[in-house]
């Protein structure tokens, strides 16, 4: 393998680069991390699956996505399978279930992704 | 895996051969008796000493790779300590290779400008801690222009040439870690803030008087 080579002055400049990253980086606020924890918007989701081939499995990916702001939205491979019919079977469970709510089934208005068609 | 080994053996053995004896000293046949191969089976893995001694170095080149790889782990002053400590376990476990400088520029000119691409990085890293615990107000300003420079290349000096320096003096084997740091150090505190000597008292006085070896 050829040997990668570095100059001197670059390979000083990353060492100074190296040193500054000390005093320039600081800890990030907690609050940035926040939206991990923060799931309450899950509830007022609608909920799409959607079957995808990898690597010779089909996996199910279930897309929740905010009733009235459809741009916040979330995407999880939830489990794969071997066939495609036992995928879409279970993907139609799952989405059944994930999508229950007291208040009926939550749908996204198409309208409100505002897509420009020109 | 059968290969592996024996080709392991070879050089672990050419390795303690160089060590003992010297690069230039060190015939084939001697590797094979060392590790109880016939010189055709060692041919078989080696066709002859620079393939063994190509080998070896990229062990080397390795291994030094990984010990600049350590640089500014910790920001604060036990970074340089612990790096100190890899450079002595290397140099003890490949005398040769500091024993031999010159050998070496002889005779493997590949071997040497690897060597010198690395003694590069090593200044500058030993610079570029003088730069950078100055800023955390450990380090003095620079008295005069050039100073920080001149102690950077005398620690590589000591550095590199604490083997040779060892053998020269008749001490083969009796400086250890203790002196080897404490001498390297030496050359850093006098420019140390009060701060940095508190850390250094806190942080490095300690582990100094936890090593092994010196007298």
């Amino acid at each position: 393998m050829d040997q990668f080579h570095l100059d001197p002055n670059s390979y000083n400049e990353l060492l100074n680069l190296l040193n500054n990253q000390h005093f320039t980086e600081v800890p990030a606020p907690s609050g940035d991390m926040e939206f991990l924890s923060d799931d309450w918007w899950l509830r007022d989701t609608a909920v799409i699956e959607n079957i995808v081939r990898r690597d010779g499995m089909w996996e199910i990916h279930l897309v929740f996505a905010h009733y009235t702001q459809p741009q916040k939205l979330i995407k999880r491979v939830i489990s794969r399978h071997t066939s495609k019919d036992k995928a879409e079977l279970n993907a139609w469970y799952m989405r059944r279930l994930a999508a229950k709510d007291q208040r009926g089934t939550l749908r996204v208005n198409l309208d409100d992704f505002k897509i420009c068609n020109s | 895996m059968g290969d592996l080994n024996t080709k392991q053996k070879i050089l672990n053995a050419s390795i303690s051969l160089f060590n003992a004896n010297g690069m230039a000293n060190v015939r084939l046949q001697q590797i094979a008796n060392e590790i109880g191969i016939s010189p055709g089976n060692l041919a078989y893995h080696f066709r002859n000493k620079e393939a063994i001694i190509e080998a070896i170095n990229d062990d080397l080149y390795e291994e030094t790779a990984e010990i600049l790889s350590t640089y500014r782990v910790f920001p604060n002053l036990i970074d340089f300590d612990n790096q100190l400590t890899k450079y002595f376990t290397f140099i003890q476990k490949y005398p040769f290779y500091f024993l031999d400088l010159l050998e070496i520029e002889r005779h493997y000119p590949e071997i040497q400008s690897k060597r010198k691409s690395h003694i590069t990085k090593m200044i500058s890293q030993i610079r570029k801690r003088f730069d950078f615990n100055q800023q955390r107000g450990m380090i003095v300003s620079e008295p005069r222009p050039g100073v920080y420079d001149s102690v950077s290349n005398a620690i590589w000096v000591l550095i590199t040439f604490w083997v040779p320096q060892n053998v020269a003096r008749g001490q083969n084997g009796e400086l250890g870690t203790k002196t080897f740091k404490e001498t390297i150090w030496n050359q850093v505190y006098p420019y140390l803030t009060p701060e940095g000597v508190a850390e250094y008292n806190q942080l490095i006085r300690p582990l100094l008087q936890h090593s092994k070896g010196g007298k």
